[in-house]
């Protein structure tokens, strides 16, 4: 590299002083007052457009997507189409010890395109909401029964506000049954031959795991 | 434990969730985030709202930083993944008016500014047009002055891959730049 970019790159990038402005705007985006208050030992910093009025009146969309979710697994398991459950457990099991990402990246093709190479077609949606970050990817690996019966799950894992959020995608048709497990909020469906299950670390938004595909709760 | 004492309990108060302990932090870091913002988006607004972003960030997640890395380097991450998430944006029609009214404003005889300000601009620009992961490694390097070992770790990377991505960043910049290197290149605007 020539001496002569060394010396524009450092002079022209150089460091800057922050506006004076910028704590004002952060105190009024986040009221941090209500934050660094006494009554919550995590302080909670809603991001702008995403406050407490907002958030708030996004439960009875929830409540609907809860119901409809519940709905939709009655209806499968009336067509003798038994939905991931098994996978809804593991998606737990994976917020209370969760295993090291092999993928770090917060980019949905980029995560797409490493599943496809474990034989998983996952799309992402490329918009979520303001407080969803996708952080990462890994397969697991579980062995079946018989030799050679192995199946992989992609763990795609997302940070929602303070808390994380999994999902699971596995190839249908291994769905092992178990129960829901309380103090988790979860749903599983199944779509064009792959089960899904997501949950969230979240007791306290019950919306959570709806955040990681819909970006307007 | 990396951290400095000070800012070990400043942290810890911030985590505690004591107010001005936010402020003291805010203060200590504010122009290392802006910074960082505004060298990757090339944008004043854009930079605000990054580093506001990060701040936030910093202040909802401060009770998940167990103090394994040096506080800095977490910070850098929080501002280098909320810069890397932004979108980028499909146009820029006000930095094009700035610009503008930049050149309507300048005296006539101020020479020697207009080819600095073109110099600034011509750079900026070649840097705005790497791609996130070049121009992210050429702005803490050239912003913040940190060493590989050190990009790499706020990264993720290694520090090979450091060298690489500085190595087709710098390629990039003189082949946009090759004009300027060959007609001021001796000048050093």
């Amino acid at each position: 590299m020539s001496e002569w970019l060394d010396l524009q790159l450092s002079h022209h990038l150089a460091a800057v002083e922050a506006p004076e402005g910028l704590w004002d705007r952060i105190q009024s985006a986040d009221r941090i007052q209500s934050a660094a208050g006494p009554r919550s030992a995590r302080p909670r910093v809603p991001r702008p457009g995403f406050n407490s009025g907002w958030f708030n009146s996004g439960w009875p969309i929830a409540a609907i997507l809860t119901l409809m979710a519940a709905a939709g697994t009655l209806w499968l398991v009336a067509k003798g189409e038994e939905p991931a459950l098994d996978l809804r457990r593991l998606a737990i099991q994976q917020l209370r010890d969760s295993e090291p990402l092999e993928l770090h990246s917060s980019d949905p093709a980029e995560i797409s395109a490493w599943m496809r190479r474990a034989g998983l077609d996952v799309k992402l949606p490329s918009e979520t909401a303001a407080k969803v970050r996708l952080v990462g990817a890994r397969v697991i690996e579980r062995r079946g029964a018989r030799i050679g019966d192995t199946q992989y799950i992609g763990e795609i894992r997302y940070q929602v506000g303070g808390d994380t959020a999994t999902l699971l995608v596995a190839r249908a048709g291994s769905g092992a049954s178990s129960g829901p497990d309380g103090g988790h909020r979860q749903f599983a469906w199944r779509s064009r031959g792959q089960s899904y299950a997501v949950a969230s670390s979240s007791p306290e938004r019950p919306n959570a795991p709806c955040l990681l595909c819909h970006a307007s709760l | 434990m990396v951290l400095e004492r000070s800012e070990r309990e400043l942290v810890e108060a911030c985590q505690r969730g004591e107010r001005d302990a936010f402020r003291a932090l805010f203060e200590a870091h504010k122009d290392r985030v802006y910074s960082i913002a505004l060298r990757f988006s090339g944008d004043e607004a854009l930079a605000m709202d990054l580093a506001q972003d990060t701040f936030l960030k910093l202040f909802s997640c401060i009770r998940e930083f167990r103090g394994d890395s040096a506080f800095s380097t977490w910070v850098y991450r929080l501002v280098v993944n909320s810069c890397l998430d932004h979108k980028r944006r499909s146009w820029r029609l006000i930095p094009i008016a700035d610009e503008l009214f930049a050149v309507l404003r300048a005296p006539g005889d101020s020479l020697h500014a207009m080819l600095e300000t073109e110099m600034r601009d011509r750079v900026r620009a070649a840097v705005e047009k790497l791609t996130p992961d070049l121009r992210m490694v050429t702005v803490l390097r050239y912003t913040e002055g940190l060493s590989y070992d050190q990009i790499s770790e706020v990264l993720g990377c290694s520090t090979g891959t450091v060298a690489s991505r500085l190595n087709r960043a710098h390629k990039a910049l003189e082949r946009r730049l090759a004009h300027f290197v060959s007609t001021q290149g001796a000048r050093h605007v």
